[in-house]
């Protein structure tokens, strides 16, 4: 170093003449954490600390199954490097600072070499952050990292075109209007936690046809089966009937979810995207109400889960 | 004069758009390394190849065995024409594919357990699996048994929690596990009968198995088979599924101390997710890893150390250690690594604990760490200073985090004051 400012004192003025002048390309800046990059975009900085995935690390849910993180094996997605460190398709690995920052901006905006990612071809490449084109970038290729070790991204593959949208980023990450009128993508990642986008999921209909009543569940809103997942999620489909004018107690018809590794008893009886399934009922009864519940863990209580979609027929004498 | 001032752009633009971020010092390669799992697969034995109608058939002929007579002595005979490879594979095929015949299971355990199988070990790996799987409380203790019986104690954690289970709830044949669990600990305590005296026999072995990873000086027969199935074990970390990434992991870090070598060789395989599994594996076992360092470890940890993708890894592994002796290789990373060497590198030298105050406080002036980090160094330097532990407020530190670093520290305080 001294040898440099010496030199420095020597070349000073003609250097610095030289250094302020532009250069052909800006030398890559090396970001190293989320944190810088959250005053520039507020905006979408607002929107992922409201995601899950700012959530990943603290998420008191994963705490509890994976023993506070004890269970090492979990933090690699939780807590990931950044995926573009990695070939498309390849699972990501555990980084080692700033852990509680989940699923962060580096995770998945951060290039190797300098710079962030972006999808956009016209992004201002001399904006402080130099965005550069990553065709990644817009793929399922950049959410299959993490993503497909439960075969969502597989299951994306086999749903019909109508419901593909535009990659998973249609779905998850509506279009948002930033600061002067430009246009951004909703980094709160709806789904599971939203009632809205659960209700966008499916539709539940009950109705009587030649006598016979038959409730049926199509999922018609989501890219993947339903209810798709990394962990256990399951969704409840309950009927009631009402006789001699006294409402029955709810029973569950049937359940959806993809089980546990080790429930080797059971199958996936998920809802794969584009389909349906029908439920014959009674129809010697006054009434039939169904509903389905969504929990984001198998053993939850009915009352604990979220009542998406109900619906309820009377039957005419 | 034009050379020299390209030179010095070169040298200042960089440091200058940075300005207060610390530029890398650590040159970091991608290194070209060996297909070390392949070389060892190439000639690896295998199991039999037969499937569970085979397996079946074998158990019935057991069976037969046991009726005596005529029957059973040509039963024998032809029990007798079978390798004990055919035998082991048969049995775990049974146990590892059978999920609703338990008596069946117990009874493919007992073989396991029962037969002399001399140097024949090698399905240790695939039956130790099964204590992630099996979840029927009998077979637990029965699988024990059988892995004690060549040299493993990886059941014991399975024979502690029945002993030690009083709940309410339902769980099918609790009092048969315990009773077989009093039977076991009796009979790797020399056949003692009190029963206190063999629990606290079980709570030493576990605790040095735990620690050591060697059971009373006896060791798995680390003979070429078993190795054998180490290596496929390993190449499971190339997996993209986790699946077979969790099983293997799972499986190593109950093995016998030696297994550590074949860890310790796979860390510099020209795989990086076998790399890096390798070394968080050996991390996780801690300080009992030291066999695998000095064995095979020390010089790759070098090169390891300066490889793009594994530098993280490898600086971990040595904070594992708990030895001062490794801070020389720490502090080049604290002082000039990357943002995650640094933060690696500060959390080893917790672990460790280097005695050099002056030149932590020098770090703390001007270096921009990570949360993690500045925990780990400031907490290193109050207990250099002999001062109370304060909780460090750190922002953006989490808290479980904070935790297991306040952990780290007493865990190698303990060490040091056995
Ligand atoms: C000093 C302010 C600043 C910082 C720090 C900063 N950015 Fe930027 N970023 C900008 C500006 C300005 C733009 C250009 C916006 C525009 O074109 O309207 C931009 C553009 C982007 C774009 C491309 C948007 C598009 O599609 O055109 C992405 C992606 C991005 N930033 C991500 C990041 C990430 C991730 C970080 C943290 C590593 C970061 N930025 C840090 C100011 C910043
Ligand atoms: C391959 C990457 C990956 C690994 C490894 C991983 N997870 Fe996850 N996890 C995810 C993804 C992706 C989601 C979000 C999708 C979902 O919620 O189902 C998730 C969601 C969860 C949730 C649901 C959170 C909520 O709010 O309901 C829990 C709990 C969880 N993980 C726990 C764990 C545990 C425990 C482990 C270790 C045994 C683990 N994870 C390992 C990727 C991973
Ligand atoms: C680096 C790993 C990683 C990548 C890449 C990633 N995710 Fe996630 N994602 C996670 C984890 C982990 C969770 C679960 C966090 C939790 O609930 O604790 C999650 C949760 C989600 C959720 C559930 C949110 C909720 O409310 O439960 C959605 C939807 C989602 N991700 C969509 C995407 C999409 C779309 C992409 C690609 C643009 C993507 N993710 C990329 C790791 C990742
Ligand atoms: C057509 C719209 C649509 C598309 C396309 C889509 N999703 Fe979803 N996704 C949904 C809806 C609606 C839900 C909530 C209900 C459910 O689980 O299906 C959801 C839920 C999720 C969840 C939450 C699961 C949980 O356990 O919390 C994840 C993760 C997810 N999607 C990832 C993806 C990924 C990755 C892709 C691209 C491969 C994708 N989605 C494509 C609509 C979509
Ligand atoms: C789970 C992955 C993921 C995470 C986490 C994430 N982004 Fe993005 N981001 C994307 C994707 C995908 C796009 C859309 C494609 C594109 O424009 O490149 C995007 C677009 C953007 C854009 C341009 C569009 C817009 O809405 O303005 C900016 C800026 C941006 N991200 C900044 C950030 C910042 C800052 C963070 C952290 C607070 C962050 N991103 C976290 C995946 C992610």
């Amino acid at each position: 170093m001294r040898f440099i400012s010496a030199l420095f004192a020597v070349l000073g003025i003609a250097a610095l003449a030289l250094m302020l002048a532009p250069q052909e390309s800006l030398p890559a800046t090396e970001w190293y954490s989320s944190t810088q990059c959250l005053d520039c975009h507020a905006d979408v900085a607002a929107e992922w600390k409201s995601s899950h995935h700012a959530f990943a690390y603290e998420n008191p849910e994963v705490r509890k199954l994976s023993n506070d993180f004890a269970n090492q094996e979990c933090i690699a997605c939780h807590a990931p490097q950044p995926v573009l460190k990695f070939e498309a398709g390849e699972r990501v690995l555990a980084r080692q600072s700033e852990r509680g920052l989940g699923v962060d901006c580096l995770a998945c905006h951060a290039v190797t070499d300098g710079g962030v990612a972006t999808n956009n071809r016209q992004a201002n490449g001399d904006a402080p952050c130099h965005p550069r084109f990553v065709e990644r970038m817009g793929s399922v290729q950049l959410c299959s990292s993490c993503h497909n070790q439960h075969k969502t991204v597989d299951q994306w593959r086999g749903a019909p075109d109508n419901l593909k949208g535009n990659n998973c980023l249609g779905c998850h990450m509506p279009q948002e209007f930033r600061q002067g009128g430009r246009s951004g993508s909703n980094h709160a990642f709806p789904a599971s936690h939203d009632l809205v986008a659960l209700q966008s999921a499916v539709s539940l209909d009950l109705k009587i046809e030649d006598g016979v009543v038959r409730t049926t569940l199509t999922n018609d809103g989501s890219g993947h089966n339903f209810p798709t997942d990394e962990r256990s999620r399951a969704a409840d489909l309950f009927v009631q009937y009402q006789v001699d004018g006294k409402l029955g107690e709810w029973q569950r018809l049937y359940r959806f979810r993809d089980p546990y590794r080790d429930e080797t008893d059971l199958t996936n009886t998920q809802l794969p995207s584009g389909q349906s399934m029908s439920f014959d009922l009674r129809n010697d009864v006054q009434s039939v109400a169904v509903r389905l519940i969504y929990k984001t863990n198998p053993f939850m209580s009915d009352d604990d889960g979220v009542v998406v979609h109900s619906a309820t027929l009377v039957i005419d004498e | 004069m034009s050379k020299y001032l390209a030179l010095l752009i070169a040298v200042l633009a960089p440091s200058c758009s940075r300005q207060n971020e610390v530029t890398p010092i650590t040159t970091l390669e991608k290194h070209s390394f060996d297909e070390v799992i392949e070389q060892h697969l190439t000639d690896a034995s295998v199991w039999p190849e037969f499937g569970i109608e085979r397996a079946n058939e074998m158990i019935e002929l057991f069976d037969m065995v046991e009726l005596g007579g005529a029957i059973g002595q040509r039963a024998q005979r032809r029990v007798n024409r079978l390798g004990n490879n055919e035998i082991q594979h048969a049995l775990l095929l049974i146990v590892e594919t059978d999920k609703q015949n338990t008596a069946l299971r117990r009874r493919a355990y007992t073989l396991l357990a029962n037969r002399d199988w001399q140097s024949s070990n090698r399905f240790i790996p695939r039956l130790t699996l099964r204590l992630k799987y099996e979840k029927d409380w009998p077979s637990n203790i029965i699988i024990a048994r059988a892995l004690a019986n060549v040299g493993s104690l990886a059941g014991l954690d399975a024979v502690q929690s029945i002993l030690l289970n009083s709940s309410e709830n339902e769980i099918d044949d609790l009092d048969l596990a315990k009773s077989l669990a009093a039977e076991f600990i009796s009979e790797i305590n020399s056949g003692h009968d009190d029963f206190k005296d063999n629990w606290q026999h079980l709570q030493l072995l576990s605790d040095n198995w735990d620690s050591v990873h060697t059971f009373q000086g006896v060791k798995t027969d680390f003979n070429q088979q078993y190795q054998d199935e180490l290596w496929h074990l390993v190449a499971q970390f190339r997996s993209q599924p986790l699946r077979p990434v969790d099983d293997a992991r799972f499986v190593f870090i109950r093995l016998e101390q030696q297994s550590m070598t074949v860890l310790a060789a796979a860390a510099s395989d020209n795989n990086r997710y076998v790399r890096d599994h390798c070394l968080q594996t050996l991390t996780w076992m801690q300080a009992s890893t030291q066999l695998a360092y000095d064995f095979a470890l020390e010089e790759s940890l070098e090169i390891l150390g300066s490889d793009f993708y594994s530098s993280v890894r490898a600086i971990e592994y040595r904070g594992s250690l708990m030895a001062e002796s490794q801070a020389d290789f720490l502090w080049p990373f604290i002082e000039n690594g990357n943002y995650e060497q640094r933060t690696a590198a500060a959390d080893a030298l917790l672990r460790c604990a280097d005695y050099s105050v002056a030149r932590i406080d020098a770090l703390l002036i001007d270096q921009s760490f990570s949360p993690e980090a500045q925990c780990s160094l400031l907490l290193l330097r109050d207990e250099l200073r002999g001062n109370e532990i304060v909780i460090p407020q750190i922002s953006g530190l989490d808290q479980n985090e904070l935790n297991r670093r306040l952990r780290w520290q007493q865990q190698r305080q303990v060490l040091a004051a056995d």
